[in-house]
């Protein structure tokens, strides 16, 4: 008896901070936890104007995915706050040249035109591959077709080209790279009729049939 | 080391100069070098270290008369990590773009010596008083060592401070100072700048 | 072929690409502190590379059933409990868990050294206390909680063993190069104020700039290794 009760005592400190940790831990995840949720939604759900003109982030809603659908890691479909869909925004990833890239790429209903980019996450050199996040080279891709790959080049001349960042060509190639396979694939489910169907399915109201 | 109860003043500025424990002491090398590429994270990081510095240095000052020598590291270690955990949720809460940034290195610091050493050192011993000013000392020193290698790194590497321009267009930007290398190269370079200052000031 | 491909790409990045020690800052203590000569160098390689598989093993697999949202065995033995609405998101425990798996790890691996290969034991077994504080191995359970709670596909226990072989080789790399450049260090004139760690820092940056050039050479790699043989 002596002995059992001598150990707890010892244990004192480990029992308390135990008891503490408990306590403390899941009332921070009581409290922060939503938010922390709604942040992660927020880094995608917030780019959705900007990517599709006219969509509403609140409107919008992730459809989800059948398995095995390569490239393609998430689609939303980009509604306006009737609930029209305005067009889709599609997630997709590439490594890039020390790392993978991610980003969003905005398309019009039809998915025949991308209406907007927006590089989620990278890791590429800061000053060379980093500044495939600038503005300047993001907006060149705003209006291009697409249904045919997009060409990376060091000097741009005709259109459907788009210029690389100086002196990060293999970060500018994943780019394009991922915008590609990604439209290229979701193409390809808008246009298999079961794969079609369960993605609208998911709509909150339907506009005219597309 | 004596148990008596040291200067308030004293235990303070104890952490920022004569025991700083970047330059003297050698430690939380991990995060001084992750972190420090622009001022930002680099502050970020410093005042993430610091609350879990004092909050653990609160906590196993509090309990001091339960700790046993062998279950004494379990203890620490069972603070600092609910500590880190708490900020580590904060930050995600309210500034999660820089927590996204600091990424693995915000938990790192359950890992970080300065912190199980002050606690083994001050606050198992010390009341609470003094475990909150070697806490806040010791968080300054770190602050202060981070500020300094984060200030060269970025200045040097993009021309700018806290992510505002400070140098002319003109300035290349040493690209290599704010990758890898130039962590080891700014913290090596400084170490031998204090010890050199240090060297002078003992000789005169 | 894909996974074979998948698992090189993790293995040669924790090792080269991304090396833990010149690329990601973790277990510089240790790196700087053992390596003097080349022997001890390679003793706490060993050591780190044995925990950090036994310590990922165990924090895999209590992660991936555990720790995460949505986790098994957290549904099951909530449903079995009969409460209602969706089982708790435990992963809030992660840090804590993890730290005692690595305290646990260590344990684990000195013991069955010191019984199964006494002769091991001589050559690491005295820096295996020391790796409880190595921030390496609670990178590489961070790394691997990381593929475990994001989008994509979860991560097999093969892609975390991959990933903790990888860092523990690359680690090893790293200290054994920096002991050897250390011995020859001690017989150049270094200046009074950079002996010891500050010239230890300068080679380092050295170091980590020569394995810069590795960046992309994992990507080239995997591209031949999927031409050559199956799709990507």
């Amino acid at each position: 008896m002596h002995n059992s009760l001598h150990y707890v005592s010892e244990a004192r400190a480990v029992i308390f901070l135990a008891i503490f940790a408990g306590v403390a831990l899941s009332m921070v995840e009581a409290t922060l936890g939503p938010r922390i949720a709604e942040n992660v939604r927020r880094q995608t759900y917030d780019r959705i104007p900007e990517l599709v003109p006219g969509a509403s982030s609140t409107s919008t809603q992730e459809i989800s995915l059948q398995p095995d659908v390569g490239s393609v890691n998430a689609i939303y479909a980009a509604c306006d706050e009737s609930g029209t869909l305005t067009g889709w925004v599609l997630r997709g990833q590439e490594q890039g040249y020390s790392g993978p890239i991610v980003l969003l790429v905005g398309v019009d209903p039809q998915a025949s035109r991308i209406t907007g980019l927006f590089v989620l996450q990278q890791t590429e050199t800061p000053g060379l591959g980093a500044l495939i996040t600038r503005d300047s080279f993001l907006e060149q891709f705003s209006g291009l077709p697409a249904n045919t790959p997009i060409q990376m080049m060091k000097h741009a001349t005709q259109p459907g080209q788009v210029q690389a960042v100086s002196g990060a060509t293999i970060s500018s190639v994943a780019v394009a790279d991922a915008v590609n396979r990604t439209l290229s694939e979701f193409r390809n489910l808008l246009e298999k009729t079961d794969s079609r169907d369960h993605m609208f399915e998911q709509l909150p109201s339907q506009g005219e049939d597309v | 080391m004596t148990d008596e109860t040291p200067r308030a003043g004293t235990v303070f500025w104890n952490g920022i100069l004569p025991e700083n424990p970047v330059y003297r002491s050698l430690l939380g090398m991990c995060p001084t070098l992750a972190v420090t590429n622009n001022l930002n994270s680099a502050m970020t990081m410093a005042a993430a270290t610091t609350f879990v510095l004092v909050a653990s240095n609160l906590m196993i000052s509090l309990i001091r008369s339960w700790l046993r020598p062998h279950l004494r590291i379990l203890v620490f270690t069972l603070t600092i990590a609910t500590f880190v955990t708490i900020v580590d949720k904060l930050l995600a809460a309210y500034m999660f773009s820089m927590s996204q940034q600091l990424g693995p290195y915000i938990p790192l610091i359950i890992v970080n010596c300065l912190i199980v050493s002050r606690c083994e050192a001050c606050a198992s011993r010390q009341p609470v008083s003094t475990a909150l000013l070697d806490g806040l000392g010791m968080g300054a020193g770190f602050a202060l060592a981070l500020a300094s290698i984060a200030t060269i790194r970025e200045l040097l590497g993009n021309g700018t401070l806290f992510g505002l321009t400070v140098l002319p267009e003109s300035w290349p930007g040493w690209g290599i100072m704010v990758l890898p290398p130039g962590a080891f190269l700014t913290l090596g370079a400084l170490l031998g700048l204090t010890n050199w200052i240090r060297e002078r000031r003992t000789a005169s | 072929m894909d996974t074979l491909t998948d698992l090189f790409l993790i293995f040669f990045g924790a090792a080269i690409i991304n090396n833990f020690v010149l690329h990601s800052f973790v277990g510089v203590c240790p790196f700087l502190g053992v390596s003097t000569r080349t022997d001890s160098a390679l003793g706490m390689g060993m050591a780190v590379t044995f925990v950090m598989g036994v310590a990922t093993t165990a924090s895999w697999a209590l992660t991936r059933t555990l720790l995460r949202p949505g986790a098994p065995l957290v549904a099951w033995g909530w449903d079995l409990a009969g409460f209602e609405g969706a089982a708790p998101d435990l992963s809030v425990l992660s840090y804590i868990i993890y730290i005692f798996v690595i305290a646990g790890s260590v344990q684990f691996v000195e013991m069955y050294v010191r019984k199964l290969f006494p002769a091991l034991h001589k050559s690491f077994g005295i820096f295996l206390p020391l790796i409880t504080t190595n921030c390496a191995i609670l990178f590489a359970c961070l790394l691997v909680m990381k593929e475990l709670q994001g989008p994509g596909p979860l991560w097999g226990l093969h892609h975390s063993l991959a990933l903790s072989l990888g860092g523990g080789l690359g680690f090893t790399l790293a200290i054994v190069l920096m002991a050897g450049l250390r011995e020859e260090l001690e017989f150049c004139d270094v200046p009074k104020p950079l002996k010891g760690t500050g010239i230890a820092l300068l080679v380092a940056g050295i170091l980590a700039m020569a394995f810069m050039g590795f960046a992309g050479v994992d990507q080239g790699i995997a591209d031949a290794i999927s031409s050559a043989g199956g799709t990507r």
